[in-house]
């Protein structure tokens, strides 16, 4: 169970970016976003764009094989042909 | 009966005494037919049709395994697991079990452990009858079906690790979607122990909770190839998984109960992909919309904040008597004006880089197709639907126009 939390990264999931720009597009639509706060706003919505291109470009061609052992669920990378 | 030894020691002796060839007791030769038979013949299995078949008010089951030139008696206890199938003279099955030795009857028997069906025959009818029972138990309803995630970021396959779904799903999955991270966990597809590994795999997924779609499969084969997808170990646990499940079985044509019980059914291991994440030329397309509209909202604002400080401005001008704080209103005029002004630039720049995107995206833009009278139907899964063949009478669909949205019911269809 450990050894897959510990692959996971601190990166959002494209879900997660996705969600937020989502929600950043409501708060921009809504007229009574403070000023500053929609360019902040603006600010984090490009980046999350660019984030999920980023993300839907990468191939890495990967998959994790588990094995259950003795000792528990043994994990292991292997690349895909 | 006499000990083993004992028996032995007496014949040794009898046969001293009298130099003639040894004599057995029958127990002896009863106890030895016994120890050869159990020792040679192992747990096995053995095909053949049932005839003679007793339900016994004890639970035991009686009943002999025939073939074209032999037969053998089998019993099945009470405590052994039920058979899938109801046993009746006629029908042919495999039966695991072990030789036994009655010796007071002087008779051997197959004392049966498990039984599945044999044939095609056999199997055809052991597919309805679980089908049947499994059905009335409600584990098929479409009401307990789960909603896929639209963006799944773990996907758990469990299939074999050398067979053609993998490949298929690992390439589909990889080229369609890469955010997915792909989990497999290797079983055997067919043959023996090929369906508690599959349920085991189920429910080690559930246990490590790890994925959001669980995805159980293999590539095409007969009906008994298949069949490991159609045990009810399997079926149950596809039920009890919190993860939703898809199959992906064999070919469009093959259908198993593990298609019936799952969230959603994906006609090979190829299509599936397409079934459980969204394609990532239609997401880029989307992210570049959401980048046009972020600046159009962004400039919208600043136009509307433009407005309100144009009216302080006015107002100011014309009641600058009655403020006592007229430098600070002055130094935030300024610092409005400024702020503005960069905002501005900034904004107009972008507009530039964006409009020249703009053109090219629009012509790409499926709305753009659907402001022409196009629509779009998808169906309840939110998966787009191509054919008629795709939707059922009486079914729901969301219908996507130029603008707006409908939701759909299906009276007729005409399928061409």
């Amino acid at each position: 169970m450990t050894e897959i939390k510990e692959l996971q990264t601190n990166r959002p999931t494209f879900e997660e970016a996705y969600r937020r720009l989502e929600e950043i597009s409501r708060k921009l639509e809504d007229g009574s976003t403070p000023l500053e706060t929609s360019f902040e706003l603006y600010e984090e919505g490009r980046k999350l764009i660019a984030l999920c291109q980023k993300m839907l470009d990468e191939a890495e061609r990967k998959i994790t094989l588990l094995k259950l052992g003795p000792e528990g669920v043994i994990s292991e990378e292997i690349k895909i042909d | 009966m006499l000990p083993f030894d004992e028996a032995e020691r007496r014949d040794r002796e009898g046969s001293r005494a009298r130099g003639s060839p040894p004599v057995w007791s029958v127990s002896r030769l009863s106890a030895e037919i016994r120890r050869l038979l159990e020792e040679g013949l192992p747990t096995l299995w053995v095909e053949g049709e049932v005839s003679n078949f007793k339900l016994h008010s004890s639970g035991h089951r009686y009943f002999t395994l025939k073939d074209e030139s032999a037969q053998i008696a089998c019993t099945m206890w009470r405590t052994r697991t039920p058979p899938p199938i109801d046993l009746r003279d006629g029908l042919k099955i495999r039966a695991q079990g072990r030789v036994t030795i009655w010796e007071q009857g002087g008779r051997y028997q197959f004392d049966v452990i498990t039984v599945t069906p044999a044939g095609l025959g056999g199997l055809q009818l052991a597919f309805e009858e679980l089908k049947r029972r499994l059905a009335a138990e409600g584990l098929f309803e479409q009401s307990r079906k789960r909603q896929l995630p639209r963006f799944p970021h773990a996907i758990g396959i469990a299939t074999s690790p050398t067979g053609a779904a993998i490949h298929d799903l690992a390439w589909g999955f990889s080229a369609r979607y890469p955010p997915a991270r792909l989990f497999l966990i290797p079983v055997a597809v067919q043959g023996e122990g090929a369906a508690e590994q599959i349920a085991g795999a189920i429910s080690l997924y559930n246990r490590l909770s790890s994925v959001d779609v669980i995805i159980i499969g293999r590539g095409g084969g007969s009906l008994e190839d298949l069949w490991a997808f159609n045990e009810e170990i399997v079926v149950r646990a596809i039920v009890a998984s919190k993860i939703p499940v898809v199959s992906a079985v064999g070919h469009e044509v093959d259908v198993t109960l593990a298609d019936f019980a799952a969230d959603v059914r994906a006609p090979t291991p190829t299509a599936a992909a397409a079934l459980v994440v969204p394609d990532r030329r239609e997401m880029l397309e989307l992210l570049a919309s959401k980048s046009d509209r972020l600046t159009a909202n962004l400039t919208r604002t600043i136009a509307l904040w433009k407005q309100k400080l144009g009216a302080v401005r006015d107002s100011y001008g014309f009641r600058r008597a009655e403020y006592r704080v007229a430098d600070e209103r002055l130094r935030l005029d300024d610092a409005a004006r400024r702020m503005l002004g960069a905002l501005e630039r900034q904004v107009s720049e972008r507009m530039l880089v964006i409009k020249g995107l703009t053109g090219r995206i629009e012509a790409l833009s499926p709305k753009a197709v659907l402001k022409r009278g196009f629509s779009v139907i998808h169906n309840e899964n939110g998966v787009l639907v191509r054919s008629s063949r795709d939707v059922q009478i009486g079914g729901k669909l969301a219908a996507r126009f130029g603008s707006g949205h409908a939701a759909l019911y299906v009276e007729q269809k005409w399928d061409d």
